[in-house]
């Protein structure tokens, strides 16, 4: 027997607010913590420590989005481990997903970090 | 009814897509305000910067070297203001004795100055920078390797000191007349260090000559070359030779003085007169100031003021500007763009006309190249150059064009795009030699190869919309 809408749509709203409120927390924590992240002893933390006061423009369209499609997912799950199973995931993607898009004193992390690499690369960091 | 209706859409996007400036584009003409005798009025005021006094930041000496903190003071860095008006609503000129100031402060400055503007009816507010090389880091590009070196009380004082400047210059307005005159410098006091040798050696003064002959006049000196007759070494903070020359000429003729930065892009700096830096400093000044005096052929510039000003966007291609950025360290407003970066550093130029006279405001370092056709290097042949500004202010009827350099913000070296050349694999982040052996520092420093172009275009849109 399908499952009405109804009741798809109310069981996925807990994961939908759980999945969104985590990764808004875990992306402003890691980017404001990037040196901590680094290592305190790091050459780069004092660098990175400059970010605490960044100015975030986290992509909350985007991260609404995959959350409730996750929300949805996970919503369906009729047994326990698979649903925190997809949940892990879902953390996972949409922390990776926030991260790379979050606007960073106006300027995208996920460009800075090409740039990063690339310089890493040539050696010049 | 469908591709009627993203036609529709289509035709709406492709008028508004290119815009690049002219959204915010804003003119103003005396002529269209006044209402009594076109007559200029013009006021001073100065404000010492006064040095931070809590230590537990440190402050860092701008100009050559990363980390340096200063050893102490030789004479306060200073703002200085001038406002003019030719007799409706003014704008006030801000000088500051800085390396340079990003958008963000001069906007700063702006804003706390609006009260005083909505009292005296001031219409713009330009804030420009010596490019003092002896002075406490201000763009925040000196402190340790990508750290910021700016000292926030500093920073404080400076934008206090430059609103407590223009605040006096509004008070101090008297009527007067002004006049441009200008002497040709001997050329081998300038050092051009990086071919090919193309400066302006001229010393360009704008003299304002009070009705009341008993009160002070002012004079504004226009040089092209860099504010660092100190040089490398030095670790005391100064106004290096532009205060000498400011207080040796009202020593000797009691009017205010102040010096703006012209066309020094290339990089364009005074010869070393003398192997000991402070003497070297003296003695720059102290030529100048020969120089100034000597001036004898001025004309009365006549009571006419108008303007356009107009943001502007450049492709920010420089990786390294885009990272001081991401870490808070540069104030520039940027945004999505299309660029080397994916972004665009939004700036802002303004098209001054006194008289008949016409002054491009241009916030960065230009190389004299891109104002007077001279000569270019071609070290990069698929780089076009645009226009030279003074063709482009010739084909508006304008005669002469002068330059200041860093006013309302600081993008840089703005480079010829035919000697553009970057590292191939690590951009900006790396000089380059060329065949020749030619060191392109400037690019690292700069935003990109396309600033050069968009400064012509908006100068051409500003003295479009001046017609």
């Amino acid at each position: 027997m399908p499952i009405p809408v109804s009741k798809r749509l109310s069981s996925a709203i807990l994961p939908t607010v759980i999945l969104f409120t985590i990764t808004i927390l875990l992306t402003s924590i890691f980017v404001r913590n990037l040196h901590l992240v680094m290592g305190q002893d790091s050459e780069y933390a004092a660098i990175f420590a400059q970010l605490q006061d960044a100015e975030l423009a986290l992509p909350i369209i985007q991260i609404l989005v995959l959350s409730v499609l996750f929300g949805l997912l996970i919503g369906c799950c009729k047994k326990t481990i698979p649903a925190l199973l997809l949940g892990l995931a879902a953390v996972i993607i949409l922390f990776v997903v926030s991260l790379w898009f979050t606007n960073v004193n106006s300027i995208r992390f996920g460009i800075v970090l090409q740039f990063l690499l690339n310089a890493l690369r040539y050696g010049v960091l | 009814m469908n591709k009627k209706f993203f036609a529709i859409i289509l035709c709406v996007l492709i008028l508004f897509s290119g815009c690049q400036q002219g959204s915010d584009l804003q003119v103003y003409r005396t002529t269209d305000h006044l209402e009594g005798e076109a007559k200029w009025t013009m006021g001073f005021g100065r404000q010492e910067i006064a040095m931070p006094t809590d230590d537990s930041q440190p402050y860092y000496i701008a100009g050559y070297n990363s980390g340096w903190e200063t050893d102490g003071v030789m004479d306060l860095q200073a703002a200085q203001a001038v406002w003019m008006d030719a007799g409706a609503d003014g704008i006030l000129l801000i000088g500051v004795d800085c390396i340079a100031l990003s958008s963000t402060t001069v906007n700063e400055i702006r804003q706390r100055l609006q009260p005083l503007c909505e009292e005296t009816g001031c219409t713009a507010i330009n804030v420009y920078s010596t490019h003092d090389h002896a002075s406490v880091d201000t763009l925040g590009l000196w402190g340790p390797t990508l750290i910021d070196g700016k000292n926030d009380e500093f920073m404080e004082n400076l934008i206090n000191a430059a609103v407590d400047a223009a605040t006096q210059a509004a008070a101090n307005r008297i009527t007067g007349t002004l006049y441009y005159g200008f002497t040709e410098t001997d050329p081998a006091m300038l050092r051009d260090s990086r071919d090919p040798q193309v400066f302006d050696a001229k010393l360009h003064q704008l003299r304002f000559e009070p009705d009341d002959t008993a009160e002070p006049g002012i004079r504004m000196y226009l040089y092209g070359a860099h504010a660092e007759s100190l040089r490398g070494d030095n670790r005391l903070i100064s106004r290096d030779f532009p205060g000498v020359m400011c207080d040796l000429i009202q020593e000797q003729t009691g009017d205010h003085a102040m010096f703006m930065p012209g066309a020094i892009g290339g990089l364009i700096m005074t010869q070393v007169l003398d192997d000991y830096m402070i003497k070297n400093m003296m003695d720059t000044g102290r030529k100048l100031v020969d120089y100034a005096l000597s001036i004898d052929n001025e004309v009365v510039v006549e009571a006419n003021l108008q303007y356009a000003a107009s943001s502007m966007e450049i492709p920010l291609d420089n990786t390294g500007f885009l990272f001081y950025k991401f870490l808070g360290i540069l104030g520039n407003e940027a945004k999505p763009g299309d660029s080397a970066t994916g972004y665009v550093l939004v700036s802002e130029m303004t098209a001054l006309q006194l008289g008949d006279m016409m002054f491009a405001l241009i916030p960065g370092e230009i190389f004299p190249e891109l104002v007077w056709d001279g000569e270019y290097a071609y070290h990069n042949p698929e780089g076009v150059n645009p226009t030279p500004l003074a063709e482009i202010a010739a084909n508006h009827g304008y005669d002469q064009l002068l330059v200041v350099g860093l006013v309302n913000d600081e993008i840089g070296y703005i480079v010829p795009p035919s000697d553009f050349l970057v590292h191939p694999d690590t951009p900006y982040l790396e000089r380059i030699e060329d065949e020749t052996g030619e060191n392109h520092y400037e690019e690292t420093n700069s935003v990109g190869p396309k600033c050069a172009t968009v400064i012509a275009d908006t100068l051409e849109y500003l003295l479009d919309a001046l017609q």
